[in-house]
């Protein structure tokens, strides 16, 4: 293959949006929910579609804020929902986001019928149109999406700074987190709405597939491989980047030669490459698969990363729970 | 899958027993109608035990199943147009799936929810890869792979609306048969333990269950949508009874309505799409269910299910 600028960029915007995904995401896993990203990547369709509709233009700032009201909207829908007309939590999810979803859907159908806004982009994402879609800053040029993505990644970053240890009390011991004064309802709060700017910011780059994979795969790879949540965060965060690279180089390289050994050299040939979006999902599934195979007991890699390191732990900061690994 | 004579006879006796409507209409009418009853009447045992979420990552996993299968047809019957062997495809892909998901939840330190998340990612991310190589392909038929996505009952065969009937009917039966035992599994899975009922083996019908469900369903609601089938008729039918029989028939009467009605409204015109209409509909039941549904106004005490099972535990 021939690695063009486009190739740079897209595999630049995928390692941003696993950067800025990996660190929620993993508190997402800990806190039991992952399947709340999924939900609102689906959910938010109806609102880009109406701030498209309103504002006539598939400007990245308009859709981006009609996606993020609906965004939190949906993510506080869930939570009364589930609160105060007692509808189980998981059944909640599923019905909040199917109903926007579907209302979108009908949406994108009778209003933005033939535009750019298509269905398809919104499940496999935009990677290609948003990588040439650029913008100079501060004498960079770089794709519309990217500056985004580094705002949502210093959010992200400097939240967490700021917030670590009512965060990582909130996660592990919320009980003793208010005992301590460190309220963790609104540490949780801020959570779901880091998740939810971020699951946009994603989403607008990515598509809603490569959204949930990017929060949840490389996150709980990282609590299955290490034990301290620093090194669990670091961990996300680089399977998430080795990820998009090898998913982005795969989906250009692999699908023609594989193409061409099954299905005949003619029929192969009309095949050049897939979705990135799509590749890079299955090749952090595939990094989970193997992270889990190397739990079992003998394996070496499992050595390396679980054994030591035990002088320096903070109490309360350990992923370790009633069940631990070796059981 | 064969579908014998005596079956396509049985299928113009029901078709024939809908109202007068055209054939096609009447054709979509059943499909998504007897779907919707079915999935109702299935996911109420499925949200009771909370686990919703499992049918959307199934409907999700069930595309590189249908994207594989439509290959293999491409290939040596020169034709992709069957959609029940596309179906199949998806079934493998789906159980393959749920044993993923099962295997994955018995990891140290990762839970169900995550454990959905990552099949889902991972199954949906290979279907889309195998679905951009499709596209390439040119052999003009992946069109009718977007019906299997977005859902579309406009150009349902009778013979494939009959499928999903009789998949409904079946997956009906097998729960009214099990009513009892996936009840008491709902409530209280410790007590179903110590009466010695297989637990495994009622937690794999009720996956096979909602598997046929799903898959039966992709035609008419598509696979990101169908999820909603299973889990809104149920969470609207509990604002309106404790009793599980209740809930569960009120749940296919809900179900099965919406998808008569969304299939309905979307026959009047061209490009209205099947799926968003079915779950809207369902949708509307439940806003209204919330606002004057009768079980929520005076919060109930949990109470201990009998043995029978009859009593749904609150929340």
């Amino acid at each position: 293959m021939t690695w063009t600028d486009l190739d740079t960029r897209i595999v630049s915007i995928a390692v941003l949006v696993s950067i800025a995904c990996a660190l929620p995401g993993t508190f997402l896993v800990l806190k039991r929910m992952s399947m709340l990203t999924h939900a609102i990547a689906h959910a938010v369709l109806p609102g880009l579609v109406l701030a498209f509709f309103l504002s006539g233009s598939l400007n990245l700032g308009v859709l981006m804020l009609g996606a993020m009201v609906v965004g939190v909207l949906t993510s506080s829908l869930i939570q009364k929902l589930s609160s105060f007309a007692k509808v189980e939590g998981n059944a909640a999810i599923g019905v909040v986001f199917t109903a926007m979803l579907a209302l979108g859907l009908l949406l994108l159908r009778m209003l933005a019928e033939g535009i750019h806004l298509h269905a398809d982009c919104v499940i496999e994402g935009r990677m290609t149109l948003a990588a040439t879609d650029t913008v100079r800053f501060a004498g960079l040029r770089l794709p519309t999406v990217s500056w985004l993505l580094i705002a949502v990644v210093a959010m992200n970053a400097i939240a967490m700074l700021v917030f670590w240890r009512p965060l990582v009390a909130s996660v592990f011991d919320p009980d003793h987190a208010r005992l301590q004064g460190l309220r963790p309802e609104w540490m949780h709060q801020g959570l779901m709405g880091l998740t939810a700017i971020t699951t946009v910011a994603a989403f607008e780059a990515v598509g809603s597939i490569l959204v949930v994979a990017l929060m949840v795969i490389p996150g709980a790879t990282a609590v299955l491989l290490a034990t301290r949540l620093p090194v669990v965060l670091a961990l996300a965060v680089f399977l998430g980047i080795s990820g998009s690279a090898v998913g982005h180089v795969l989906a250009v390289v692999l699908p023609r030669p594989m193409a061409q050994l099954t299905l005949g050299q003619e029929l192969g040939d009309r095949v050049s490459d897939t979705s990135s979006a799509g590749m890079i999902a299955v090749v952090l599934g595939l990094q989970f698969l193997i992270a889990a195979l190397c739990l079992r007991r003998d394996a070496p890699l499992r050595r390396m990363f679980r054994g030591g390191g035990a002088a320096g732990r903070q109490p309360g900061v350990e992923l370790s729970r009633s069940t631990p690994a070796s059981s | 899958m064969m579908i014998g004579p005596s079956l396509e006879t049985a299928s113009v006796t029901l078709a024939s027993l809908l109202p007068v409507l055209e054939f096609n209409t009447r054709v979509a009418l059943l499909g998504a109608g007897s779907l919707g009853a079915a999935a109702g009447f299935v996911g109420t045992f499925l949200v009771l035990r909370r686990r919703a979420l499992i049918a959307d990552t199934l409907g999700h996993s069930t595309l590189p199943g249908v994207c594989i299968a439509f290959l293999l047809m491409t290939l040596f019957l020169g034709s992709a147009r069957n959609l029940p062997l596309l179906l199949a495809g998806g079934t493998l892909s789906a159980g393959l799936a749920a044993w993923a998901v099962s295997a994955v939840a018995r990891l140290p330190k990762i839970r169900e929810d995550a454990a959905l998340a990552i099949v889902l990612g991972a199954f949906f991310g290979l279907g889309i890869a195998l679905l951009g190589v499709l596209q390439q392909l040119e052999t003009g038929q992946v069109a009718g792979l977007d019906a299997l996505i977005d859902g579309n009952v406009a150009s349902l065969r009778a013979g494939d609306a009959e499928m999903i009937a009789w998949l409904s009917l079946g997956a009906v039966l097998v729960t009214i048969l099990l009513f009892k035992e996936l009840a008491l599994l709902a409530f209280d899975a410790e007590q179903a333990r110590l009466q010695g009922l297989p637990i495994r083996f009622l937690e794999f019908v009720q996956l096979v269950l909602t598997v046929v469900v799903t898959v039966a369903g992709l035609r008419a609601v598509g696979l990101i949508l169908i999820i909603a089938l299973l889990v809104i008729p149920p969470a609207a039918a509990r604002f309106w009874s404790n009793r599980l029989p209740v809930v569960a028939a009120l749940s296919a009467l809900i179900g099965g309505l919406s998808g008569l009605m969304g299939a309905w409204i979307s026959a009047q015109r061209a490009g209205l799409p099947t799926g968003p209409l079915i779950v809207l509909t369902a949708s509307a039941v439940f806003a209204l269910s919330l606002i004057f549904g009768t079980t929520r106004r005076r919060r109930r005490v949990e109470r201990v299910p009998g043995v029978d099972g009859s009593e749904v535990v609150s929340g």
